[in-house]
This record gives C-alpha cells, structure tokens and sequence, in this order.
C-alpha cells in the first residue's frame, strides 16, 4: 500500500517519543510483530534481572557497589563489588537493547516519513530474519566472552581502586573505595617504589635480551637450516622444534636442577667438558642458582632454548614464500651472501613477522612460568621486598598469595599497570610498521 | 535452514539467561552448609537425628579419616563427608566459601595459623571433653590454643630429626664436635664426587631456625606474642648463626639454592651417598623403598651445649565459623582423638600421632617415635601471630647471603630491618 509523501509528517519523532515505552514506537509504526517483541524482551528482562541489579544476591547490587557493605561480618565486601559489577553489566546491556528499540523504532519513523510502508508481517519477520541473523549467531559467542574476559578484567580494575589486604579482609572487615590511592602509593611510598622501580628495570631488561635472542636465534637457524645445501631438512626441522614440544612447565623444572651450583649437570658436566675443548678459555664452575647475575643469565638461555623453535617455524615459512627471483636477481648484480640477507631476507622477514615478533614481546613481559619455577624469582637479595629476577607478574604473585600482607589491591593496581604498558607498546608497535595495512614497505 | 538455525540461536539464548538467573536465584540462604539435615521425624528423643558434616582432610591423613568416618557412621548413625584437600588450599578457601556457605564443617589447618584465622572469625573456638584434652599431648594443645581458645584439634606433629645412613655413619652426633668430626672424616670428600657427610637445606629458614634458638636466639619477645621485641639479631642467633655458615662452608655450594636443595638432598641420600640430612619423616617411605638402612636421631647439639632446637609442627582439625552444626562437629573431634584410633594413624599416615599413649607406648619400640619424642622436647613451635608470616622472605634471604660468606651479624641486621618495615606497613595498611 504506497502512501502519498507527506513533507510535513512527523513520525519520526513520534516513532521516538514513544518508544520511550519499550515497544511502543513500533506499535506506532504499525509493526506490531517487531513492537510485541521489544516489549517482551524488556519486560522479560527487567523481570530476570531486576532483583538482582538492586539488590544483588546477598545484599550487593547497585548499592552494594557504591557501599561496598555497611555492616562488618554480615556484609561481605568483595561479594558486593562483584555483584554490583555484575548489576552494572546488567544494566549495560539492558540499556543498550532498549537504546537499540529507540534507534529501530526512529528508523522506521523515518522510512514511513519518506513514504515507504514498512507493515507487511511477512515483510517484517523476513527482515528480521535477515538483519538479526549474524547477530544471534554471535550472541552466545559474545555472553561466553563478556563473562570470562571482560568481567574479570573489570573486576580487577575495581579491585586495584580499593584497600583490599589482610588489614581490610573480609568477611570480618570491610574494604573501602581508594580511588587512584593504590596507584599514586606506588609511585610515592618508598617501599613500594624501590620495589617497582627495582622490579621494573628488570622486568624491561629480561623482556629485550630474553626475545632478541629468540628472535636472533629463530631467524638464524631459520635461514641456515634453509640452505640449499642443507641435506635432511626435515630431520633438523623436527629436532629444532623438540624444546617447543615439551611442556614448558617440565622443562624449566629440569633447568633448575641442571643449574645447581654443586649438582646440577651444567656444573658437573656441560663446563668440564667445554673446558676441555677450549682449556685457553678457563671455563669455571658458576655459581648459576646463588649469584643474581648468573640466575638471569641462566634465565635468559633458558628463554632462548624455550623460545626460538616458534620464531623458527614461524621464519622457515615466510622464508619459502620469498619469490625466488629477488635471489637470482641479486646474484646476477654479484650480492654475496650476506648482502642478500641483510637485503632482501632479513627486512622480507622481520616486515612479515612483525605482528607475532610483537607478542613475543608481551609474552615474555609477563612470562610467569620461567621465572617463578627455575628459582622462585629468587635468590632472595638481602634487603629487598623482591627477589633478584622477580619480574612484574611474579612480584605481584608474591604479594597477593605469599604474603601475609595479602596486598590484593595493590596487585590489582600493578596487574592494571602492567597491562597498560603492554598494550601501549603493542599499540604503538603495531601502528608503526603498518602490519594492520599489510603492505611491504620498500 | 537459516530460519531454523536463528530459530535455534534465539531459544539458546533464553535457556542461557534463564540458566544464569536460575542458577545464582537458588542460593537464597547464605549460611547453607551441607549441614544437618534431619532424616527422621520429630519424635520425643526415641528416634536419633542423623547428622551430616563435611571435613576437608589432606592427602596424607585422608585414608585414616575415612575409615574412622565409616566407623563414626556405624557407630553413631551420623555422617561425615570426607573430602581430600591440602592444607594450603584449604586455608586459602575456607575466606571464600565460608560465608558463601559451601565451605566445610571442619577442615585440615597448622597450629602457626590459629592466630591470624581466628582474629579474621574463620576460625571457631572447639570445645572439646575433659577426657579428650586428657589423652593429647600438653605440647600440642599449648600450640594450638590462641587467647586461652583452642583453635586446632591435634591430628599429628611433625619436626625436622637428623636421618643418618647406617652403613656409613655408626652412631649419630651427639656434640657439635662429633658432628663436624663425622663430617670432616676422610671416608667423605664433600666437593668431589665421593660421599657427601652432611645435608641440609638450610638456606630455608624453615630447617635453619632451630640454629638460632639453640643459641639463645628468639623470634618475637614474650613467648613468640611480641611482634615489636624481635630477637634474630641477638646475641644468641648470632653464634647460631655462626654455626649454620660452618655448616655452608662444609657443604656443597649448591645447598644455597633453596628450590632444589630439598629434592637433591633426598635423591642423593636414597642413593646411599649422603651420610645424614635434615629432614622431617615423611620422606622415610621413600628412603625404605630405596633400601637405604636409616637411623633417626634429635638432632646434635651447639657448641654451647644446647640441642637444635627445630620448628616443631602440630597439625590438625580446625572448625570453620561458617559451620551450621558446631555440636555435632565437635562431637566427631571427641571421637577420632580416642586411644584406639592413633596406631592405624600412624601406620597409615607415617605421621607422628599427637596421642600422648600411643607416644609413651611406642618411644621405646619404634625407633620413629622414640627419636621424635626425644627431639620434641627440645622444639619450638612456629609463632601463632600473624606478623610471623612477615618473618619467611627475609630470613631465607639473610641465610642465603650467610651461605654466600656475609657476616652472620650484618646479614640477621638487614633481615630484622626489612621484617620490621614489612610489620610497619602491613599494619599501616599502605597509608
């Protein structure tokens, strides 16, 4: 049914207006199956979740949030805050769906102002069909993640603006909110800024030597294993990707006893025997596990050892889609070797590689399981809260769970902190070679 | 297709909603435990009401208190659910699935955490029988009490005792200078590949404490209540001190790290080439499997005369605050620290019983518990109060610079220094 164009209809507007009652635009619009499915989902809605948007499950909700408890031993704070999250995501959503009726309902008004009919039912449910689609096959992608990713992260943000330790420990205590305190604390007071400051440089050296000699490593086994001269490629590719292979978590813990000053086999047999080959060089027994310079270094190997064959498989396959030619090319215009890598392999390589070579980065920043479990971030340096090779993460591990402190805010603050420097670098990384555009810079 | 497919999606997703808001709308009642729920009528008295509680026991206990709980249940009528968790865990969960009300009746807790748990209301006070406090030893139920409450049942007690290798050592030290006697002799080559005398993981303050105290140091004043009276840097843990860095330097270096010292120490002795370590008894299951002939002794003494003293443990049941059914809960206490029940604990568990019968009864046959009850006397047990937590890092690293050649004096300054700032800020709550 066409509808004569009338300049001066408004329904648009009044589409808007009424749509303030969920539902209700539509109904104007004479969509009845659209408008009744709005209502209903509001309605549904508000029914499910009201209760607990107020007043959460023991007594959090909204007000909970605000309060964080009132009443120490029956209010429990760290429920609250996670129930008033919960509220606020609650909230969040309802209001988005409720915003989207708006938008839709406004749509609509539109398109009827422009003279379009938009009654049909079939009309309207095909169109719902279509348009909504994608969208519902996401949805249950998207509760899945906002549960386990996103509530968590913002658990913790909340987490790091309260007072949460053993002096505030609930059930019998109450935390409070602290803003930004957590944070300024860790810049001004002095024990936690020698900490920090202490960890952090550590944290930043370990991260550069710990994935530039990955990276070295993987690219330079990469390139000779691709030799054309190399027999049995696969047998060494298969070898090389062995310390991958192994679980991690096994292989550290070989490590440490292998670094034992008195018993492990570096000591008792890796060093006499390169001492035996190279006796001008005077290889001595180290004392890899007590002296903090030996365990970095020690780390840093083993970091190196655990992390190249993925930089290796990864360059073996960017090396094979180098077209042939570049290489015929440079040897007809008599480039060695080494011109040719450091022309035309090594920028081909490092341009491809970018993006991953950048979470190599982050990963190692944060790279709990090689540090904690080959020394407890130790040997413990007299007089300092950290221990010699604790990074970020692990000094964070340490005190919310091995401290009597139970200094949870303040590990929330330096978790929250950690993640800003690393998306920030990755951030900036990633915009700087233009791996997002995907092109080849030449 | 596609319609069937939204179709489908969209029902998914009201089952999800309705699922999450089902689900959280059931736990209404916040103090819901797996508690008494009464199986019988109301009648007057004739007919009994059946219990249930939960305990959380750790691994090492679990098989006894399973069977116990099955006799407890013939017995009594009343049920025990018996769950296996360790002690580390359990103590980590009871802050959050107590008030949540899925949290234990009992659960597994060592006697240095009575004082910070009960100040948090984890913990309740047990009021346990006459007849039952009669039939425990005093050391235990002294540990395990907090502001005249007892806070922890005693199951077991644990210590640190010098195992020796029979075949390589005849008799065990009794003077210090039988000690580095022994050590020194010329059957062991401590730095080349022969056998090793001596082994201890003391750059743990756990196994090195005992040192300090035989010197005539202390932790806190006031029997281990006074965080601000700190001795480790007295006179007395100095010579201690003194001693542990002898002991360094007559063993190999890599017994400073203190994350593999342990299992190496172990390793190396069940393979018959260590004299005598420093360990508690729960590694002698694996030395007999290795067929080692050990020996246990006390441990030997100071220059000073004094025996080292090690932190002594006791370990045991402690009641949640949280539980609905303290009177039922305290009931099973009274029942499993009877007489009758400590020798399968033993057998079972390998661990030292906190029966004062089964101890008296067995010190002269059973070579465990008569070294054990000889070196108990001498112990300390670890300090109740909270603050004690802050004294671990700090120590461990003063051992790890003493090992390295400091001077024991500077070392335990720095370490007091740092324990006493961590205090202050703990206290201060970062403000």
């Amino acid at each position: 049914m066409k509808v004569r164009k009338n300049r001066n209809s408004s329904h648009k507007k009044w589409a808007t207006i009424f749509s303030v009652f969920p539902g209700g635009g539509h109904f104007y619009n004479r969509q009845y199956l659209r408008g009744s499915l709005f209502l209903l989902l509001m309605v549904s809605y508000g029914y499910l979740f009201g209760g607990v948007i107020l007043f959460g499950k023991q007594g959090g909700g909204m007000i909970g949030l605000f309060t964080l408890g009132t009443v120490p031993g029956e209010d429990h704070s760290l429920f609250f805050l996670i129930e008033g999250l919960l509220a606020l995501v609650l909230i969040l959503i309802g209001l988005a769906i409720y915003l989207f009726s708006i938008y839709d309902a406004r749509k609509n008004g539109e398109k009827r102002d422009a003279g379009e009919s938009p009654y049909k039912i079939s009309e309207q449910y095909k169109d719902i069909v279509n348009k909504g689609f994608p969208y519902l096959l996401m949805l249950p992608g998207i509760l899945a993640m906002t549960l386990s990713v996103v509530f968590p992260i913002l658990a913790t943000v909340l987490i790091s603006m309260t007072n949460y330790n053993i002096n505030n420990m609930p059930p019998n205590k109450l935390f409070e909110w602290v803003g930004l305190g957590n944070y300024l604390n860790m810049f001004k007071l002095a024990s936690w800024q020698s900490a920090l400051l202490y960890t952090l440089s550590w944290t930043i050296i370990w991260t550069i030597c710990a994935t530039s000699l990955t990276i070295v490593l993987g690219i330079g086994v990469a390139v000779l294993v691709n030799q054309r001269e190399i027999k049995f490629k696969r047998f060494f590719r298969t070898i090389i990707i062995l310390p991958w292979a192994i679980p991690a978590f096994i292989s550290v813990m070989m490590f440490s006893v292998f670094f034992n000053d008195s018993f492990g086999a570096m000591n008792l047999q890796v060093i006499p025997f390169l001492d035996r080959l190279f006796p001008f060089l005077e290889i001595t027994a180290l004392p890899w596990k007590t002296q903090v310079e030996f365990t970095r270094l020690a780390l840093i190997l083993i970091q190196g050892w655990l992390g190249f064959p993925y930089t290796f498989v990864m360059v073996t396959g960017v090396l094979q889609s180098i077209p042939g030619e570049l290489y015929e090319a440079a040897q007809m215009d008599g480039a060695s070797r080494f011109q040719q890598f450091r022309k035309i392999t090594l920028p081909w390589v490092l341009l491809t590689t970018a993006p991953v070579l950048i979470t190599q980065f982050t990963y190692n920043f944060s790279n709990f399981n090689v540090i904690y479990l080959f020394n407890g971030g130790g040997p413990v340096i007299a007089g300092q809260q950290t221990g010699g090779t604790d990074i970020l993460v692990s000094w964070v591990y340490k005190i919310t769970t091995e401290s009597a402190a139970r200094e949870f805010g303040m590990g929330a603050a330096i978790t929250v902190f950690i993640s800003l420097i690393v998306m920030s670098i990755a951030l900036t990384q990633y915009i700087r070679t233009d791996a997002f555009k995907g092109g080849l810079k030449k | 297709m596609k319609r069937i497919s939204t179709l489908f999606v969209a029902v998914l997703t009201l089952f999800a909603m309705t699922a999450c808001n089902g689900a959280s709308g059931t736990r209404t009642n916040v103090s819901d435990d797996s508690s008494s729920t009464v199986t019988s009528t109301e009648d007057s008295g004739e007919v009994q009401e059946r219990g249930q509680i939960t305990v959380w026991i750790e691994t090492a206990s679990y098989g006894w208190m399973r069977d116990v709980a099955a006799i407890w249940e013939e017995e009594t009528g009343n049920q025990a659910e018996v769950v296996e968790m360790t002690m580390i865990d359990g103590i980590y969960k009871i802050a959050l699935d107590g008030p949540a009300g899925i949290g234990p009746d009992l659960l597994t807790a060592p006697h240095n955490e009575v004082g910070d748990k009960s100040t948090q209301q984890l913990f309740a006070p047990i009021e346990l029988s006459e007849e039952s406090l009669s039939l425990i030893n005093a050391q235990a139920i002294d540990a395990c009490t907090y502001n005249d409450e007892l806070y922890v049942t005693p199951l077991y007690m644990s210590s640190n005792l010098l195992i020796y290798n029979k075949d390589l050592v005849s008799t065990p030290p009794d003077t210090w200078n039988e000690l580095i006697e022994i050590i020194e002799d010329s059957e062991f080559d401590n730095n080349g590949d022969g056998s090793l005398g001596f082994l201890c993981n003391l750059g743990d303050f756990y196994n090195s404490a005992g040192f300090l105290w035989a010197g005539g140091g202390y932790l806190f004043g006031d029997d281990n209540t006074n965080p601000d009276d700190i001795g480790l840097d007295s006179a007395g843990s100095v010579e201690g001190a003194k001693c542990i860095q002898q002991l360094f330097n007559l063993m190999p270096k890599g017994m400073g790290d203190r994350t593999t010292a342990n299992d190496l120490m172990t390793g190396l002795f069940a393979e018959g080439k260590v004299g005598m370590i420093v360990r508690g008894t729960d590694v002698l299951t694996v030395l007999d499997e290795a067929g080692i002939n050990c020996g246990l002794a006390r441990m030997p003494k100071l220059p000073n005369g004094n025996v080292v003293a090690n932190y002594s443990g006791f370990s045991g049941l402690a009641m949640s605050e949280f539980t609905d059914n303290p009177e039922l809960a305290t009931e099973f206490l009274n029942f499993i620290v009877q007489d009758r029940f400590a020798a399968d604990y033993f057998a079972q568990s390998q661990l030292v019983p906190c029966n004062q019968k089964f101890i008296d009864e067995q010190s002269e046959s059973n070579d465990i518990i008569k070294a054990f009850s000889e070196q108990i006397v001498y112990d300390v047990p670890m300090a109740k109060i909270i603050e004690s937590n802050q004294t671990w890092e700090p120590m461990n690293g003063a051992m790890g610079s003493i090992a390295a050649g400091s001077d024991p004096q500077e070392a335990l300054e720095i370490a007091v220094k740092q324990i006493q700032d961590n205090i202050t800020a703990m206290r201060a709550g970062e403000n």
